[in-house]
């Protein structure tokens, strides 16, 4: 995740104001929720449908947030002398050393290998990894990774595949064709493919799995959204509004788009696991984001062969993988019950 | 309609079209070259010299690009760089297995989303229903090379009742044989795509439910299964089609992951290791050959949705 052309105070410093941009866009999103009664609706709607899913997302933010903030300086503990002279997250600072030398094992058994045992410091719940990381430590750090991975580019690709797919579906005709060229070309690569060559021809690094990811992940909303635009155009309320000399930018933001939001809402949700779990299925391929859960599945998946199986570097990443996304899914199709406007009239 | 029809082949075309040249070119910008693939890093510079000439890498660009278009039309994709043999007949070989395994995970997809749809669909407040939301939401979850690891581990290494590796064994020699090589995989990838299609099955249908002309057809004491596959089945296709096209590249290409955890014979065996090997004709065939499939799907989606819609006009 680090950048090693940033200076550690810079790191520090673009780390912690994307922290308070985030905290200042929550309370002012809160704070327009709370005077929308439909967005208020929905928000306790969904507080009442899934307030566990709420919560372990909610739990999930507040560890990436943990994570984000950070400042350089403060006594690195341990003989891990180059870690002072780093910025270190609220996380890295709690876990400061914990390093051990290589692998060693939870804390809940003692025995392992009859003729050599593995070390076992009676520290890490969940043992430690090859290089000596904590388990834990390793699986809190992914949070972050996950989180930038799918909430950053299904912000960016959702509302460019709403824009091309709604104008072109509305207007159909030429708009539509070229539309529709534009995302032939892009949809006709099998996306997996496409990912990996992009990967290879950018190089691996955070940013270019994100840019990837993007640009293979938008064209699939844009199909849908056209595909359903197509059918509203053609609903007696789009032409009773045109009959009424209402402009088409205004027939799309009044009668088109609202009519397409519980599928912006869905799309977020599968966008966002699939963005995820693209991640983690090219970190099995070797070309993932560092950090990411994907990779210490990757990295851990040959130590199940051994006898007994060494599970305990594997299964906290997949453990966190799989409630994020189990989370974020389940929250996201409340959020589709409450925001269907054809329900809105029956609850209130 | 019939013009329809013509007009979206005639588009087929150019998009085809632009789509090889997107190909070719991402593949073109590739670090690593194929010259260096097919000689070795530590060959003379006379060698790679010649082997350049040989792959015509010495001419322009876009010659390069034309001479390659002018070979793929007629199927001559040229020859692998790992062991010389024509790309297309290798890939032709390997089609079968994948082809197997997108079978039977869509049909396990399809088995296990239709009804999980229609249930939670028809009774959006039982408990049932909420067993079933629970179930889509972690089948999207699971990463389903980690759910192959857990069958491989739970059902093939410690219970021995399926085989861990999956060799390909074609359906119509040795139907018991092929099912039980192909089912873990297939469940893998069936249980994905089942939670994907399950959750627009149910989403379109209770779209659908809450449609006035079914408060009409109720109210006028139609039956439920008159209502139900008269008005609203036939109103909820679209998406489900939709859904339904869009996995089936997502089949093929998708099961990159589990053929090579699975060691299945197949298109997604051979696209690793080509892409391990720098072997960039057999890539780019794959590519081209699977953006093919795409707009082949795309039509197809298109064609059908006029056909199950016919308010959506397309003049």
């Amino acid at each position: 995740m680090t950048d090693t052309s940033l200076s550690p105070a810079l790191q520090a410093l673009v780390s912690n104001s994307i922290v308070l941009l985030l905290i200042v866009g929550g309370v002012l999103g809160g704070r327009a929720i709370r005077k929308n009664d439909i967005w208020r609706g929905a928000c306790s709607g969904l507080f009442a449908r899934r307030r566990l899913s709420v919560i372990v997302v909610g739990l999930y933010v507040l560890v990436a947030l943990a994570d984000s903030i950070s400042w350089v300086g403060g006594s690195a503990a341990g003989e891990d002398q180059v870690a002072a002279h780093e910025a270190r997250s609220l996380i890295d600072r709690a876990f400061a050393g914990t390093k051990e030398k290589s692998y060693s094992a939870p804390f809940s058994k003692t025995e392992f290998y009859d003729k050599s045992p593995l070390r076992h410091p009676k520290k890490h719940w969940f043992g430690t990894d090859v290089l000596g990381l904590d388990v834990v430590y390793v699986t809190l750090k992914g949070a972050k990774v996950a989180l930038l991975i799918g909430g950053l580019t299904s912000l960016i690709t959702i509302p460019l595949a709403l824009f091309f797919g709604m104008t072109a579906g509305y207007f159909g005709g030429k708009i539509d064709d070229a539309v529709f060229l534009l995302v032939s070309i892009l949809a006709s690569m099998p996306g997996i493919l496409l990912l990996i060559v992009l990967i290879m021809v950018m190089g691996r690094s955070t940013l270019s799995v994100c840019i990837a990811l993007g640009i293979t992940s938008w064209v699939g909303f844009c199909r849908l959204s056209r595909g359903e635009a197509m059918k509203l155009r053609e609903l007696d309320y789009v032409a009773a509004a045109r009959a009424l000399g209402a402009s088409h930018t205004k027939i799309l933001m009044r009668h088109i788009l609202p009519n397409l939001m519980h599928l912006v809402v869905i799309t977020f949700v599968l966008l966002f696991s699939s963005l995820v779990l693209a991640e983690a299925t090219l970190a099995w391929l070797g070309i993932g984001v560092d950090g990411s859960w994907g990779q210490m599945i990757a990295a851990a998946k040959d130590e199940l062969s051994r006898d007994p199986i060494v599970w305990w570097n594997i299964a906290p990443a997949g453990a966190a993988l799989f409630f994020l996304l189990l989370a974020v899914n389940l929250v996201g199709d409340a959020l589709r019950d409450v925001l269907d406007p054809r329900t809105l009239g029956e609850r209130t | 309609m019939v013009s329809y029809i013509v007009r979206r082949l005639l588009q087929f075309i150019p998009v085809l079209f632009l789509a090889s040249i997107a190909v070719w070119a991402i593949i073109y910008a590739v670090p690593g070259s194929p010259a260096t693939a097919l000689v070795g890093t530590d060959a003379t510079p006379e060698a790679l010299a010649a082997a350049e000439q040989r792959l015509g890498l010495d001419k322009p660009v876009p010659l390069q690009y034309l001479q390659w278009l002018s070979g793929a039309v007629v199927g001559d994709f040229g020859d692998s760089a790992i062991n010389g043999a024509p790309v297309l007949g290798q890939l032709a070989e390997r089609i079968p297995a994948s082809l197997q395994l997108a079978f039977f995970s869509l049909m396990i997809g399809l088995l296990l989303a239709l009804p999980l749809g229609i249930v939670s669909a028809l009774q959006p407040r039982s408990v049932l229903t909420k067993v079933i939301n629970v179930y889509q939401a972690a089948a999207l979850a699971i990463p389903t090379f980690w759910v192959g690891i857990l069958l491989i581990i739970g059902l093939a290494v410690k219970r021995n009742v399926f085989p861990s590796v999956s060799n390909f064994v074609p359906l119509w020699v040795d139907p018991v044989g092929a099912f039980r090589h192909t089912f873990l995989p297939a469940l893998c990838l069936g249980i994905y795509i089942s939670g994907i299609i399950a959750r627009f099955v149910s989403a379109s249908l209770k779209d659908t439910l809450a449609q006035d002309y079914v408060r009409t057809a109720r109210a006028k004491g139609a039956g439920e299964m008159a209502i139900m596959s008269r008005h609203v089945l036939r109103n909820s296709l679209v998406p489900i089609l939709t859904q339904v096209v869009m996995a089936i590249p997502f089949l093929f290409t998708g099961s990159l992951l589990l053929e090579a955890g699975f060691g299945i014979p197949g298109l997604g065996a051979v696209t690793f290791e080509a892409i391990q090997a720098n072997d960039f004709s057999t890539l780019r065939a794959m590519v081209f050959l699977g953006s093919l499939l795409f707009i082949l799907g795309q039509i197809l989606t298109d064609i059908s949705y006029t056909l199950v819609d016919p308010r959506i006009r397309l003049q």
